[in-house]
């Protein structure tokens, strides 16, 4: 998988300052979409 | 003569941020360690605490191999990363026996013979530990529907069924 930074938001205003921060940066939620994505190198969020 | 060889990167990285510490509380040992923001939860477990009990199968959600509890839960632990679960509670096919005795999933596995090659057994258990805590399945249709994340290439099915239905007789 590539390499990526994770962050965890404290509430929902805190999500929408991190998401706008960083021009790929992805809602990970379960993960079990976007990590499959993230393996096969279709998603690339970096952040 | 234009320069011939690897393609440049075509954006820039970013520095490899610094590992994450996290607890996890796995099969009733806290564990404090720190990983790597894309560090599964299986790779976690498989190669920083060395339970390898909880197999790799296709490593995309697919296969059920790598099902563990989390929090009482069954999940895919290939698809989960290991840092959002910091403070979970961890159970794997390492942590379901007792010091005495085989936990009535694990037993009923052996008194159905239910596993070839063995490869798919351990995310079965836990899946079928995590089934019945879940109290839906009542028919044996039910069983197989709900256990359908879990692929057995062996072609255990029917003896899987029958394990899960002796384990629900009895809890």
């Amino acid at each position: 998988m590539i390499n990526f930074q994770y962050a965890r938001a404290t509430d929902v205003a805190d999500a929408v300052r991190l998401i706008d921060a960083g021009p790929s940066a992805k809602f990970i939620a379960g993960g079990t979409n976007l990590i499959d994505l993230m393996k096969e190198d279709v998603e690339r969020p970096r952040g | 003569m234009a320069s011939v060889g690897k393609p440049q990167p075509t954006e820039t990285t970013i520095p490899i941020p610094d590992e994450i510490p996290l607890t996890l509380n796995v099969n009733g040992v806290e564990r404090t360690l720190s990983v790597a923001p894309w560090t599964t939860l299986l790779d976690l477990l498989r190669d920083h605490l060395d339970l390898t009990g909880t197999k790799k199968g296709c490593d995309h959600g697919q296969c059920g191999a790598c099902t563990v509890l989390l929090d009482g839960r069954r999940i895919n632990s290939c698809l989960t990363l290991a840092v959002m679960k910091d403070g979970a509670k961890v159970t794997t096919i390492e942590g379901l026996a007792t010091k005495d005795a085989l936990h009535p999933v694990q037993q009923a596995f052996i008194d159905h013979d239910a596993f070839q090659c063995g490869y798919c057994t351990p995310g079965q258990i836990c899946s079928a530990v995590g089934l019945i805590a879940e109290g839906k399945a009542k028919t044996a249709d039910e069983i197989r529907e709900l256990m359908s994340g879990n692929i057995c290439r062996c072609g255990a099915y029917p003896n899987i069924v029958a394990a899960i239905q002796q384990a629900m007789g009895q809890s």
